[in-house]
């Protein structure tokens, strides 16, 4: 189905009226002859009607390959046949696939899992979607045909929504069943206190002056901070708000530690190592990286505040305590019941696997302005 | 070269070389004394006063004393007149038709008009009756009136029939029949008139065939364009008639077929006609060579072109 993104160049087409008038006006150039035998001269060979288009078929090629201009700007686009017209099932990860499956009414055949890449239902239940619900969500919406119906199935208890309710350009069938959707684990920040663990190895102590730097400011703070203190990698226990860690690798024994939910700050272990005498790197905050439900916080330079100038910033132990508390997560949980979609206002364009005819018609555009310098140049060396 | 160039434009370089040497095998001559046998540069009847002596005769009444031989009477005692040739002049009248259909030329030579070929056979012809030792004269007609050179002979003359043809008054319509009768008391009978036009005016045609009927002989040539010939045009034209201001929108690639058809009818028509009052007749189109009609007339058969 062809259709076009800027359907207003269309406009453009009224240029098709230059060449039009172009030949018309020479046809009105009629050459004068003097002719002593007029008298002779039929009167039925007259022309029969003023109005005339001279070569016709230069006047085709110009006429295409204006058309052809037009419509390479109103931008064309193939869109493949809407053929996956039959109803889908998405299922939110968190629901459980047999209580989906009661829930929806008919006999929809596309089950499938509201997760990335939207895998049949008959696979394993993915990981959760968490934030990536509604962009999903919408994604699922642009790519369908339109028309299509759509049921998704959500636990009573959603998260990953967004602040704004969710617009759909379809009507959904919004099934509520049993069930919450797991959300990742955060660690609990209570208090006053700030309990810190640091590991080392015996290569890497440049650090340990800015742990307990660190440790000292955020005291000073008013922050009650314990300091769990040790040269080996064993992991610290379960309530420790943050690990630092001072060494090469990430030993394994502290890797499980933070899937298990904890917060690690440590060098990168890719963080090349610093050269004597090379100079600063500034290489900011570390940006917390995911890792089972836990969190590593990678600086991507050694933590040695002479060679890092990111760990001289006097503003560092508050923006550090900040990323270790896990502030700013904006609430994105709400009963599923009254976040049903929404139906959006305007019909925006259905993206779904469409072509852009471009290439073509430029290269029909360079065919046709081809053919109509051809037909030109023999038109104008016919012409005395 | 400071000199003006005039309207007519004639110049005598204009003959080609060739044509001029072709010129030398033509003998102008009339039909009309044809009947009478003789000797002579042109078939005179006249014998009588003339250099070159032809026989004795007998003495008789009429005769004037001093064509009388006097030394052959002291002799004979008999009076014998002496009897000379008298070469019979000829008088060419060229009329040529300078009317403003007469300017038009064709598209593939555009200052080659139909005008100037009439210019050039009229100064081919008075080369000829310079050789022959005739006299031509030129009448000719256009809308500003009648420009006339009355008849001699001999080198001068024909400088002066270049004069008249270089400064040639053309254009406009060809005078009425009336404004033309002064023509009638200067082109004697039996003179030969040739007449220099493409006929499409009625005026100069009915005057010849008067001239015909009233005891000249009459020659036309009819100078046509080949354009006129093969209408070779294709699309849209303005047909512009330049003595009646006419104009003709044509689709020309559909009318060629008809106006070939009507045109060389009506040319047929109009050799018809002038044969019907005697007078020798042939077309001349301007892509042909420029003598193509004077051999056609002077060569054809029948004519008393001494050998």
């Amino acid at each position: 189905m062809l259709s076009l993104l800027a359907p207003g160049a269309l406009l453009a087409l009224t240029a098709l009226a230059v060449p039009l008038l172009l030949h018309l006006r020479r046809r009105s150039e009629q050459k004068l002859v003097r002719f002593a035998a007029l008298r002779w001269l039929g009167q039925g060979a007259r022309p029969r009607s003023q109005v005339r288009l001279e070569q016709r078929l230069l006047l085709a090629t110009r006429l295409l390959l204006l058309a052809a201009l037009v419509f390479l700007l109103a931008g064309p686009v193939w869109r493949s046949a809407a053929t996956a017209s039959q109803p889908w099932v998405v299922v939110t990860p968190g629901v459980d696939p047999a209580a989906a499956r009661a829930a929806v009414e008919g006999s929809p055949t596309e089950w499938r899992w509201l997760a990335p890449t939207f895998p049949g239902l008959d696979r394993a239940t993915p990981a959760p979607a968490g934030a990536d619900f509604s962009s999903l969500l919408r994604q699922l919406d642009a790519e369908m045909p339109p028309g299509a119906a759509l049921q998704v199935v959500v636990p009573q208890e959603l998260s990953g929504l967004d602040a704004e309710r969710l617009q759909l350009h379809r009507a959904v069938e919004w099934r509520v069943v049993a069930g919450n959707t797991p959300a990742p684990a955060m660690p609990a920040h209570t208090g006053n206190d700030l309990q810190l663990a640091l590991r080392y190895d015996a290569q890497h102590t440049a650090g340990l002056p800015l742990v307990h730097a660190l440790a000292a400011a955020w005291h000073a703070a008013g922050l009650d901070v314990t300091v769990d203190e040790a040269q080996s990698d064993t992991p610290p226990a379960a309530g420790v708000d943050a690990l630092f860690w001072l060494g090469a690798d990430l030993p394994e024994p502290l890797r499980q530690w933070v899937r298990t939910g904890g917060t690690l700050v440590a060098a990168d272990p890719a963080a090349p190592e610093p050269v004597p005498g090379s100079s600063d790197v500034d290489a900011g905050l570390p940006t917390p990286i995911a890792l089972g439900q836990g969190r590593l916080l990678l600086f991507s330079a050694a933590l040695d505040p002479t060679r890092n100038a990111a760990l001289r910033n006097p503003e560092l132990p508050t923006r550090l305590l900040a990323l270790l508390r896990h502030d700013a997560a904006p609430p994105d949980r709400a009963p599923a019941a009254s976040v049903s979609p929404l139906r959006a206002a305007d019909a925006a364009p259905n993206t779904a696997a469409t072509t852009p005819l471009d290439i073509w018609l430029a290269l029909l555009a360079a065919l046709l302005f081809l053919a109509e310098r051809i037909l030109s140049l023999r038109a104008a060396r016919q012409r005395p | 070269m400071s000199e003006p160039s005039y309207a007519g434009g004639f110049d005598p370089a204009a003959i080609p070389a060739e044509v001029r040497a072709r010129l030398r095998g033509l003998r102008l001559g009339t039909r009309l004394n044809s009947r009478s046998a003789g000797i002579g540069q042109h078939t005179g009847h006249s014998r009588g006063a003339g250099l070159e002596f032809a026989q004795y005769r007998a003495y008789g009444q009429g005769d004037e004393p001093r064509q009388v031989d006097w030394k052959l009477f002291a002799r004979s005692d008999r009076y014998f007149v002496r009897d000379a040739l008298r070469e019979s002049p000829l008088t060419i009248w060229l009329l040529l038709d300078a009317s403003a259909s007469m300017e038009q030329a064709d598209a593939a030579r555009p200052h080659y008009r139909k005008l100037d070929a009439a210019c050039a056979l009229a100064a081919c012809v008075a080369e000829i009756a310079l050789q022959q030792g005739d006299s031509f004269g030129l009448a000719a007609l256009s809308g500003a009136g009648m420009q006339v050179l009355m008849p001699g002979g001999g080198r001068r003359h024909r400088d002066r029939l270049w004069l008249e043809l270089r400064a040639l008054r053309h254009g406009g319509t060809l005078p009425t029949e009336t404004a033309v009768r002064p023509l009638w008391e200067r082109i004697a009978p039996g003179t030969l008139v040739l007449t220099l036009s493409d006929d499409f005016d009625d005026t100069l045609v009915a005057f010849a065939e008067r001239l015909a009927a009233a005891g000249r002989d009459v020659l036309s040539i009819g100078l046509l364009t080949a354009e006129e010939r093969d209408f070779p045009f294709l699309g849209g034209h303005r047909f512009h008639e330049p003595e009646s201001g006419a104009e003709l929108h044509l689709e020309a690639r559909g009318g060629a077929d008809e106006f070939i058809g009507r045109f060389q009818a009506a040319r047929a028509g109009l050799s018809r006609r002038l044969a019907a009052a005697g007078i020798r007749h042939c077309d001349h189109y301007l892509d042909e060579a420029l003598d193509a009609p004077l051999q056609r007339l002077f060569r054809a058969g029948g004519w008393a072109a001494p050998n």
